[in-house]
């Protein structure tokens, strides 16, 4: 690290983690002064005068702040768009790696610690200061010409049809963090935004107890309602974590039911009584739509498990392990078959636990799929859930509809019917209805699939690439599922000895690490939520039973 | 699954986490939740946990009253009967407290499926029945809120007795929502006897539509039931035409090509939870024989039939699930008159279903057109929702 980043990220870091003990003395304490101030006063004025607003003035202030940010956040990528075009025009020195990051550092940092908080802080405190901040906008941008030379040809390589997907801003840091931003979410940003918390489940207890952490030690300025000020102060919590990482469905509705409940703690109650009961409702929460609703679903898939099925799966789910271990320790006597796939091999890790438990597991890669369907003959298939969603339609990791589908298609052929069983718990059902997996997914780094244990595949040295194809027999099938990116990069590589490692500055080639997909109804067959065994047309049903009907929102 | 325990603990667990989330948890899992998790659900000091064993003791006979009213009542169907059954029991009983009621229904009911070689029917009325009492107990009116129990019963009792009037009302509304289907001049082909569409032809031929029945027969041959249905039809100057199941496809052919189109109504024992529906053995081919011609089904049965149980399938493995245990599969190499008596003429003979004529099967929600029920008619996928809103 530069030393010039030293007094930054010092800065960003000491600060909030220095007050944790002391957090709720000096939490209030910088609001009111500095900087903050035009927030809070905003935010007293607002709470003041939102005391007597009904749920439905509320939600359209809030559909209203929505709006603005949006508003925005197109405006600032207007901006983007303006600067780019001046540092086209402007001469920019090659792309000599130290060149680019030394300058680029300190800007960035600068942009991140000083702006940023800015306008962090502004946004979700004050919509209505929409036209300031656009002119506020232009200031930090010139001096940071450097990295947009950079970021202009990264942009060059978007997948044009994933373009809404790519992050609008810059991904969360430790720097960019702002001085409201809590600790414990700072911590969970930054593993939410590496994966090391990952998974539907996991997420969402992570951010309900990180949330706990923030509520725990927050205090209401004087002469505001905590129903009020705790929810913008949540809201910049909430922020950089979306930033960090898209939201997932069972985040966003946990997320909702949590501000339901603090919009509607009695205004009378004080601080102590508000922040115990929304804790033990948040302890409950994870309790019965997670710990429990996963000990149901367990319980349910299991009795779905016979002997001598061959059970197959895809990728990792906790639910699905928490199942076959459960039913293997009924005695039960089956065989697994863990479908994996790049790049984050998430079934080597399932595999590794199921295996520990003492289960019979084979694995293979996605793309013996077809192969192993054929072969082994599979009885059932068991598939976790990112989202339910509202016509039926399952959004898991990249990969899941793919696996369906063969599963279902080939034992059409075969006189056998394999039913295709999804787990999911009801805090993952969603109302939104997608068709396709492109308008509702996520884009993983698409630097992931540049495996530098796998370069050698693509080399030009005949003996390298058939020394790392052979031991590693799924080397050359993987490929395959990016035939056409590597193709390109098989063809423009050749020469210069490239392989994908630099695929930012090859012109016409494209990444695309997509993290999703969403598998027709008419794949799935059963879905076991806690509420039983349903078919996946009624998910909506169980959407009105839950009154989780603001999700279409 | 551990049939007594979870029903009883359902109310105490109920009554303990409010939450409506907590209400909408499939009650089975719950007993083993509660002791898993002795610290995150706490039972109340002072209630003991009902086991099957503390269930009261009677000397009313569960068995022998639905038997008799089977007997009795040619027209009551086998649910019914049993929610009947299951209210006198209540009525013969007296009994002071609620969990007490309903350990005392769970044994009996568990005592009276078990007692029965196929209990999907069954199953339907007395789970219907239990979830009824449970969720009257819970949304008991405020005047009986704070009374004692002997008020509350009084107050389940005459309750459950509507809850059987209503049931009975299910047929004629049944008869009236599928009039608009029967066209005059059409033909409808049945199999199998159902109460619910002898109802509705007798229904549509009172209300001056004429149609003309074809009545495909098993390879059982003419049941009583069956020929005192058609009668009933010939009185009512409905022609009918009886068919083997070999035959269907050539009638089918035969049917005058201007008249209007022709449909499969029929009934069932039971609808699963994915629409599937319980039928005597032969519906299946039937049903695919209908879709491949393009000729609607449609099954008319009431909404209490719904059983809350998914299958996967159709084949032994899910008819296991639900408790019927058949076999048709008896390979030998003696002459096919030698009449092979398996080795499941053991032990538990009386649970196995052994001749065809009682055999069940079960018929795929894909080729099912619709569900004429008192509750309107709806698609096969609806079941699952219907049963949603009645348990939840």
């Amino acid at each position: 690290m530069p030393p010039s980043d030293g007094v930054p990220v010092t800065n960003g870091t000491t600060q909030p983690s220095g007050d944790v003990p002391s957090k709720e003395s000096k939490k209030s304490k910088p609001r009111p002064d500095g900087s903050a101030r035009t927030a809070t006063e905003q935010d007293i004025a607002e709470a003041g005068a939102g005391v007597k607003l009904t749920g439905a003035l509320l939600k359209k202030q809030k559909a209203a702040e929505k709006a603005a940010r949006r508003a925005e956040k197109v405006a600032e990528k207007g901006a983007h768009a303006q600067q780019q075009a001046q540092t086209q025009t402007q001469t920019q020195a090659g792309p000599s790696g130290t060149k680019l990051e030394t300058p680029r550092r300190p800007s960035t940092t600068k942009r991140e610690s000083d702006t940023v908080p800015h306008h962090r802080r502004t946004p979700s405190s004050g919509a209505r200061q929409l036209p300031i901040r656009g002119a506020a906008q232009p200031q930090p941008q010139p001096q940071a010409s450097a990295p947009h030379e950079k970021e202009k040809r990264h942009e060059l390589n978007r997948v044009p049809m994933f373009s809404h997907l790519y992050p609008k801003e810059k991904r969360a840091t430790l720097a960019g963090a702002g001085r409201e931003i809590h600790p414990a979410v700072i911590a969970l940003g930054l593993q939410l935004r590496d994966y090391v918390i990952c998974g539907g489940n996991a997420r969402c207890v992570a951010t309900l107890l990180a949330f706990k952490m923030v509520i725990k030690t927050y205090t209401t300025p004087p002469a505001v309602a905590l129903s009020r000020h705790l929810l913008t102060h949540l809201n910049h919590q909430i922020a950089y974590l979306r930033n960090a990482r898209p939201l997932s469905t069972s985040q966003g509705n946990s997320i909702r039911w949590l501000k339901n409940l603090i919009s509607t703690q009695p205004v009378e109650s004080t601080d102590s009584e508000a922040k115990q009961s929304l804790c033990e409702a948040i302890d409950l929460y994870i309790r019965e739509r997670i710990t429990l609703a996963d000990e149901v679903i367990a319980r349910e898939a299991t009795e779905r498990i016979e002997d001598g099925d061959v059970v197959l799966t895809y990728a990792k789910s906790s639910i699905v392990e928490k199942t076959l271990i459960n039913a293997h320790r009924q005695g039960k006597k089956f065989r697994v078959i863990v479908i994996d796939s790049r790049p984050m091999f998430e079934g080597k890790n399932h595999a590794r636990s199921l295996i520990r438990a003492g289960l019979k597991v084979q694995y293979a890669l996605l793309t013996a799929i077809a192969d192993i369907v054929d072969q082994e003959s599979v009885t059932k298939c068991f598939l976790g859930a990112s989202a339910m969603l509202g016509n039926g339609k399952l959004l898991s990791r990249a990969g899941s509809a793919m696996v369906a589908m063969m599963v279902k298609e080939c034992s059409r052929n075969k006189s056998r019917n394999v039913p295709v069983i999804v787990l999911c718990e009801t805090v993952k059902f969603s109302a939104k209805a997608v068709l396709d997996s492109i308008i509702l997914n996520e884009l993983g780094d698409a630097d992931a699939l540049v495996d530098s244990a796998q370069s050698g595949v693509f080399s030009t040295n005949p003996s390298l690439a058939a020394a790392t194809a052979a031991p590693s027999k799924g080397g050359s099938k993987k490929s395959g599922a990016k035939d056409k990116d590597e193709d390109d990069s098989d063809d423009k590589g050749a020469g210069s000895n490239k392989g994908l490692e630099e695929w930012k500055d090859q012109p016409g080639l494209f990444l695309l690490n997509i993290m999703y997909d969403v598998t027709p109804a008419e794949f799935l067959d059963l879905v076991i939520c806690e509420l039983g065994s349903l078919p996946p047309e009624a998910v909506p049903v169980v959407n009105g039973v839950h009154g989780d009907d603001q999700a279409l929102a | 699954m551990n049939d007594f325990t979870w029903r009883s603990l359902w109310t105490k667990i109920g009554q303990l986490l409010s939450l409506r989330m907590v209400k909408a948890f499939s009650f089975q899992l719950f007993s083993d939740i509660s002791l898993r998790h002795p610290a995150s659900l706490s039972t109340p000091p002072s209630t003991p946990k009902p086991t099957p064993d503390t269930s009261p003791s009677t000397d009313f006979d569960i068995v022998a009253f639905y038997n008799d009213l089977i007997s009795r009542d040619p027209t009551i169907t086998p649910p019914i009967a049993a929610i009947e059954s299951l209210t006198s029991l209540l009525a013969s009983t007296p009994l002071t407290t609620i969990s007490e009621t309903l350990a005392l229904l769970s044994t009996h009911s568990s005592k009276l499926l078990a007692s029965q070689r196929n209990p999907i029917p069954l199953s339907a009325g007395t789970e219907l029945f239990q979830r009824y009492l449970v969720s009257s107990f819970q949304q008991r009116p405020s005047s009986l809120a704070s009374s004692d129990f002997t008020a509350l019963r009084h107050h389940i009792l005459s309750n459950s007795s509507l809850f059987v009037k209503r049931a009975n009302e299910a047929r004629p509304k049944i008869a009236q929502h599928a009039l608009p289907f029967i066209k005059d001049d059409s033909t409808i082909i049945t199999y199998g006897y159902s109460r619910a569409v002898q109802a509705l032809l007798t229904h549509a031929a009172e209300s001056n539509r004429s149609f003309n029945v074809i009545y495909v027969l098993p390879a059982t041959g003419l049941s009583e039931r069956v020929s005192k249905f058609i009668a009933a039809l010939n009185d009512l100057s409905i022609p009918t035409a009886t068919i083997s199941m070999q035959a269907l496809i050539y009638a089918l052919a035969s049917l005058a090509p201007s008249a209007p189109p022709p449909q499969f109504i029929i009934g069932a024992a039971a609808v699963l939870e994915n629409g599937s529906i319980i039928t005597e053995l032969g519906m299946h081919q039937l049903a695919l024989i209908a879709k491949s011609v393009s000729v609607p089904l449609h099954v008319a049965v009431e909404s209490y039939k719904f059983v809350r149980n998914f299958p996967l399938g159709y084949g032994p493995t899910d008819l296991a699930r639900l408790g019927v245990r058949q076999n048709v599969l008896q390979f030998g190499t003696g002459t096919p008159n030698s009449d092979p008596k398996p080795e499941a003429a053991t032990a538990d003979e009386g649970k196995v279903l052994t001749t065809e004529a009682e055999m069940v099967e079960i018929t795929p929600p894909n080729l099912i057109s619709a569900l004429i029920t008192e509750n309107g008619i709806m698609s096969p996928n609806a079941v699952s929702e219907e049963l949603i809103k009645l348990w939840f």
